[in-house]
């Protein structure tokens, strides 16, 4: 097992670009995902409980678009946690949407050294017509380790 | 459209204790298709430190599952909508530990919005582990609208 490596936060630098990712949430991913969070809202998987509720058909939760952004920052600053993470649902996304994820550094601060170090990125999900379906920013630091 | 008893705003209350496994930090975890090792192999935790798998990011929503709590009632004609969330973040969730969850109303209001009237509801969740410290706060804000306009 190879060990991560972890991001200098001198390596990373106002601008920076995170992404482009690519996510598909099929039907399927979506089912997955009520599952394994306990969803039991019928609008995200059934059509008609989707129209009843003021949906052309059923959409994916917001929350796992929202994930999909974390695992993008995440895998983007091997080493960082986040420490705050908000979001903004703007427009639904439609099972099987092609979302394009990505994100930049807006602002960094503190000192890795004592573990004041910090990133801030804003961060976008847009659909396959251009629409931004999430916008929303991060904050991360140094991981700290449970020794 | 949003009924509310007075009392309720501001009012913590407990919703219950929930034991978090590697199996279903797994689920979560390859339900989203993250497959970050610190989320699936012991051994990678232990390299990075942790003593064991920990939980990603937003591995709260399986413990808030549909706990909207406390319950709002929102009256016939309406329907609801997430708006936003937020997530504060103060420890990892570890494989292993029991934690408890807590749920507060923090806010409800009506206004009219581009397409009618709204309400918005905005709910929180803090997770806390077995010594009482807490882990990660989930903040979520909810839309109330006519679900007329098709989406």
């Amino acid at each position: 097992m190879s060990k991560i490596i972890p991001k200098s936060f001198d390596d990373i630098d106002i601008g920076d670009e995170i992404g482009p990712v690519t996510k598909v949430p099929t039907s399927e991913v979506v089912i997955r995902y009520a599952k394994a969070a306990r969803i039991t809202d019928q609008r995200f998987i059934d059509p008609e409980r989707a129209r009843q509720t003021g949906f052309s058909q059923p959409i994916v939760p917001g929350p796992l678009n929202a994930t999909f952004l974390a695992q993008i920052v995440i895998d983007h600053f091997p080493g960082w946690r986040l420490k705050n993470f908000q979001v903004s649902f703007r427009t639904p996304v439609k099972h099987g949407d092609t979302l394009n994820l990505w994100g930049n550094v807006t602002e960094k601060s503190g000192d890795e050294t004592d573990g004041s170090a910090t990133i801030h990125c804003d961060v976008v999900v847009e659909n396959q017509h251009g629409d931004r379906a999430i916008v929303g920013t991060v904050i991360l630091g140094p991981r700290r380790r449970a020794l | 459209m949003i009924k509310l008893e007075p009392d309720m705003l501001n009012k913590e209350v407990p919703l219950g204790e929930f034991a978090v496994t590697a199996d279903d930090i797994r689920e979560f975890a390859e339900a989203v298709g993250d497959l970050n090792p610190l989320y699936l192999d012991m051994e990678a935790a232990r390299q990075e430190g942790y003593p064991t798998v920990i939980a990603p990011p937003t591995f709260c929503m399986h413990i808030r599952g549909q706990r909207l709590l406390p319950e709002v009632i929102v009256e016939p004609g309406f329907t609801t909508l997430h708006a936003g969330q937020e997530f504060e973040y103060y420890d990892e969730i570890y494989a292993g530990q029991t934690y408890s969850a807590f749920g507060k109303l923090v806010e409800v209001y009506e206004k009219t919005g581009r397409s009618g009237p709204l309400g918005v509801i905005v709910r929180e969740m803090s997770v806390k582990d077995a010594t009482g410290k807490t882990v990660v706060v989930l903040r979520e804000r909810q839309m109330v609208r006519s679900p007329e306009k098709k989406i």
